[in-house]
């Protein structure tokens, strides 16, 4: 009877026990873990985006877009094999853990976690994945990096901009590709009222169709619209790859402008806009 | 069923020969087992110490001159090609009746031949003038972006004309469309029976900015050449009378690609079929490519088993030597704008390209041996064009469609 209220007595010592005893943890075990786990995460991420530039431009959305899945596979893969050498793994003891995590991370990293959770999400939802072009409050640029906590983004001016994923709780997010190798992009004119519409669009979709970087699979097309300073022409088509939308921009202003004199428009005084377009692939090519 | 299977086979061989719909080309693509049978292959080579008896050191072998080139691998006549064509277009040729009551009746009055780049000898105009049919001359260069001094009518007389090569007629630039647009909608009214031929590349184009394919419906394009053609091809044109056997071998096995397939092991479908995949099954190409795959021992006559009456040449690989990837974007769309239009002056490359004025890509791409200049004009080099197209379609270029 002694023996057997012992056993019990063990039993329950047992099953509450937090951690598994010092000498039973495989530090060496934990650490190899964490060094492979390093290793591949460095590799992922050095590797996959060099290895994206190199091959054909289709396939580069999709290896980048592997890099932020496989970083989180390798993680979680990470946490998987060393809790059970670090803890004694029973229900009582992960309801334990869980509710401990809970609330260190309520009162510590709270915004940290929300934006380790939406990057989660992210993957699934993907608002945004790395390569893509997307505008986050006034922030243009490419994605270069899905982290776990934040991505990031290069902008036209070559600044790198680190965004938290938890923008994507309360912002609105603008992709302009969704992971398509192609962006459209827009050349804006303005001109003085007097002239002759249709010469003027034909002159400008001449200058699309004509463009070293026009994707030949997408339309090109002319909106007009009249407003307080002239009549607004907007030019918009579609580079073969997206990396070249404000070189086919720049392309299509200089060349719009001179084909507009040929055809006898006369440029506003657009540079005098009070509000200037956004500097975004859609509106970075005013040409006033 | 016999008998309709019978048929069916005969049809196809019949139509193999045939120009075909665009789109119908049949691409020539390696079956995945030889592709690992050759992969293999080179993996022996590379880590094999002992070498093959009948290899050859490829560090012994030098480039053939060119003089010695045209000897034994002759300036290839187009004439497959030419019966080809006649052949596709007998009834059309024939058909007479397409005067001036067939305008708008359905019956096609132009013909479109779409063909693939680097037509070096003009193939539609030789074939044209051959047959005595009136050839159509594009208009100066400097007249594309000036439309106002276009070639006007003046072919009362004639039965067919010929338009060998449309891209010759247009400049892609914001001012250098009206004249083919001209061009395409006289053609649309036209009493004549026209035969036009355009580039692969620049058809894209045009059918982008022109949508010529409304006016120029149901374009053709040839057949390609696969193993047995290229084979049968190549070995007529390397076939002399002066009482010289020239042996096309291997540098990597010794073996004889002109001998009969049983006899080496399949070498010579396997080189051919190496070949036309390379190639795209581009004829042009393929000849190109061939000549400038032979190499030459730079031992004296008498070594090699060779003597007055035998010469060898060693084939060393079909595959562009170089890399093109480090080509920059400037240099991409040289190329590609090359392609478009066939050939162009430094000058209006600049005018299709926006091009840097510090750079300058075009003397970058001469040095690397991927264009050339001849009387004036640049153009892609055929031997280079598989690795440039490679390189085109893995930056995401618009392509070509066959």
């Amino acid at each position: 009877m002694s023996d057997r209220s012992t056993a019990d007595e063990n039993g329950v010592r047992e099953t509450t026990k937090l951690l598994n005893d010092l000498q039973d943890i495989g530090f060496v075990d934990i650490a190899l873990i964490l060094f492979g786990s390093f290793v591949l995460l460095w590799l992922i991420k050095r590797i996959l985006p060099f290895i994206a530039e190199r091959v054909p431009s289709r396939l580069r959305m999709f290896v980048l877009g592997a890099v932020p899945i496989l970083r989180l596979i390798v993680i979680i893969a990470a946490i998987f094999l060393i809790i059970p050498l670090v803890f004694n793994l029973t229900v009582q003891n992960v309801l334990v853990i869980a509710g401990a995590a809970s609330v260190a991370i309520g009162f510590a990293f709270k915004d940290y976690a929300s934006s380790l959770i939406a990057g989660i999400v992210a993957l699934f939802e993907r608002p945004y994945g790395a390569g893509d072009w997307v505008e986050i409050d006034d922030d243009y640029g490419e994605v270069v990096n899905v982290g776990f906590r934040a991505i990031q983004l290069r902008t036209a001016a070559d600044n790198l901009v680190t965004v938290p994923h938890e923008k994507i709780w309360s912002g609105n997010i603008a992709n302009a590709n969704a992971g398509a190798t192609t962006v459209m992009c827009i050349a804006h004119f303005h001109i003085l009222p007097d002239h002759e519409p249709g010469r003027i669009e034909a002159a400008l979709i001449d200058v699309a169709l004509t463009s070293a970087y026009l994707d030949y699979a997408k339309p090109a097309f002319v909106i007009l619209a009249d407003t307080e300073y002239g009549s607004h022409y907007q030019l918009k088509a579609y580079p073969f790859d997206h990396r070249d939308q404000f070189r086919f921009v720049s392309d299509l202003t200089a060349r719009g402008k001179l084909a507009l004199r040929k055809v006898g428009g006369v440029e506003s005084a657009a540079n005098c806009l009070p509000t200037r377009p956004k500097e975004t692939a859609t509106a970075g090519s005013s040409a006033s | 069923m016999t008998d309709d299977k019978g048929a069916s086979n005969a049809e196809s061989e019949d139509d193999k020969e045939l120009f075909r719909p665009l789109g119908d080309y049949a691409w020539p693509v390696t079956p995945i087992d030889r592709g690992l049978k050759r992969l293999l292959a080179s993996l022996v080579k590379r880590f094999r110490k002992d070498v093959d008896k009948d290899c050859v050191d490829e560090s012994r072998l030098v480039a053939v001159e060119r003089s010695r080139l045209d000897q034994f691998v002759a300036t290839p006549t187009s004439a497959t090609l030419a019966t080809e064509l006649d052949a596709t277009l007998s009834n059309w040729l024939a058909d007479d009746s397409s005067d001036t009551s067939q305008v708008g009746s359905g019956r096609s009055r132009l013909q479109t031949i779409v063909l693939p780049p680097c037509d070096r000898d003009d193939f539609l105009r030789g074939w044209a003038i051959d047959r005595g049919h009136v050839v159509v001359e594009p208009p100066p260069r400097n007249a594309l972006v000036c439309p106002d001094d276009f070639p006007g009518n003046g072919y009362a007389d004639a039965d067919i004309l010929v338009i060998p090569r449309l891209e010759d007629w247009f400049l892609r630039h914001d001012s250098g469309l009206a004249g083919i647009r001209e061009l395409v909608a006289r053609l649309a009214v036209s009493k004549h029976r026209w035969l036009i031929g355009c580039n692969a590349w620049a058809w894209q184009f045009l059918v982008k900015s022109c949508h010529i394919d409304a006016t120029l419906s149901d374009p053709l394009v040839p057949a390609a050449f696969d193993a047995d053609r290229l084979r049968d091809w190549l070995e007529g044109l390397s076939c002399r009378d002066d009482g010289v056997k020239y042996r096309f071998r291997l540098a990597s096995s010794g073996k004889d690609v002109f001998s009969n397939a049983g006899e080496q092991d399949g070498a010579n479908e396997d080189t051919m079929a190496e070949l036309a995949e390379v190639c795209f099954g581009i004829p042009w190409v393929a000849w190109h490519v061939w000549r400038s795959s032979l190499r030459t021992t730079c031992e004296p006559a008498g070594t090699g088993g060779d003597d007055e009456r035998q010469k060898t040449f060693w084939i060393t690989g079909f595959r562009h030597v170089g890399t093109l990837q480090s080509l920059h974007r400037d240099e991409l769309l040289v190329l590609h704008t090359l392609l478009v239009h066939g050939y162009l002056p430094a000058a209006d490359i600049s005018r299709t390209v926006p091009i840097p004025q510090y750079k300058n890509p075009v003397g970058a791409l001469v040095k690397l041996g991927l264009i050339e200049e001849i009387d004036g004009l640049h153009a892609c080099v055929p031997a280079a064009y598989p690795a440039i197209r490679q390189r085109l379609q893995d930056a995401g270029f618009p392509m070509d469609v066959l």
